[in-house]
């Protein structure tokens, strides 16, 4: 295993960890102790980002590797039904008094997957105001620039951007 | 900050939210097969297998730099020992119906994907979990689930002792 991937499915278990912990249990335990803290230093939300599946369907390109994903038939429309899946969860989210922000799918390119932001994330600022023109950085695009003030933690791009982000300190 | 380790090449169980949830501050699941199995005494009647067991490291926030303060702890003892959950064993079938892939919207609340089976659902239920089943099957085509769908952008950092409770929220 390269060091590369080995730094990069150590990001990603770091970053799932603290995505998965719901609202109470963001916990910092102290070094060496073997218990909890006196503290417990607790991270919430009501808040997330979706993005909603509007080319969701079969990615081919991960087909290769992704033995679980489900290839439609030719006849089936799992977009349509996929969005009205997505907008049942946004509604139900709501009513339970969470703020959802909703993104569209990025439409200039195949996006088969964008529906699952989970596992990428980002939360420094380089990417914001002081981006080249172009809107890449380490050729990842910020998307989109405009929506997020400068400092504020929000998923962006890929894991790989965040492993550029490790290397370079 | 607590960074899970997992040794384990097992495609269908490639993120930790595809084997390891929590639904409160005391109360998560994980897949049956990467923990210890007790009776009721606490005396281990199933040992998992040592190649499935994930592993800590502990990292503290220290003058700006997160410095390792423990490694290799056992992910079951860690949770179980160190943040006082209990763990729900989930069925390796429950978990390939994406039973463990829920989004927890305030503590022992979740929203979960139906197809899983009743024993599931007794045993949240038995756990006082209020579960709001999700139709999810077409998404679930392209190999994610509720947790996956969502990304937490902003939080609030609360202080408070570890026998408090606090309100709703979500991550």
């Amino acid at each position: 295993m390269t060091v590369f991937s080995r730094l990069l499915q150590l990001a990603l278990a770091v970053l799932l960890l603290c995505s998965t912990l719901p609202a109470h249990a963001v916990d910092v335990v102290r070094a060496g102790s073997g218990s909890q803290a006196a503290y417990r230093e607790q991270q919430t939300t009501s808040t997330v980002l979706m993005v909603s599946p509007d080319d969701f369907g079969f990615n081919a390109e991960t087909a290769g590797s992704n033995l679980f994903q489900n290839r439609p038939d030719a006849s089936s429309s799992p977009q349509k039904q996929a969005l009205k899946e997505f907008d049942a969860m946004v509604t139900t989210l709501r009513d339970a008094g969470i703020r959802v922000i909703r993104l569209p799918s990025r439409m200039d390119a195949r996006t088969p997957d964008a529906v699952f932001p989970n596992n990428w994330f980002s939360l420094h600022p380089r990417c914001i105001p002081s981006a080249p023109a172009s809107g890449y950085w380490w050729g990842i695009r910020c998307w989109p620039p405009t929506v997020v003030p400068s400092g504020v933690l929000i998923s962006l791009s890929a894991s790989l951007q965040l492993m550029a982000w490790w290397y370079i300190g | 900050m607590a960074v899970v380790k997992d040794s384990w090449k097992n495609q269908d169980q490639m993120h930790l939210d595809t084997y390891f949830n929590i639904i409160d501050k005391d109360l998560a699941v994980i897949v049956e097969e990467r923990i210890d199995q007790r009776d009721a005494s606490g005396r281990v009647v199933k040992a998992a297998d040592p190649a499935k067991r994930s592993l800590v490291d502990l990292y503290e926030l220290q003058g700006g730099n997160y410095v390792k303060t423990a490694s290799n702890i056992p992910f079951q003892r860690f949770v179980e020992q160190d943040l006082k959950m209990r763990l729900i064993p989930v069925s390796n079938a429950d978990q390939l119906k994406y039973g463990i892939n829920f989004l927890a919207v305030k503590g022992r609340q979740i929203l979960a994907i139906d197809g899983v089976s009743d024993a599931y659902k007794k045993r949240l239920a038995d756990a006082g979990v209020d579960v709001v089943w999700m139709d999810f099957h077409n998404l679930t085509g392209g190999y994610g689930a509720a947790h996956c769908t969502t990304q937490a952008i902003r939080g609030e950092m609360l202080y408070q002792s570890s026998n408090q409770h606090s309100g709703g929220g979500m991550l």
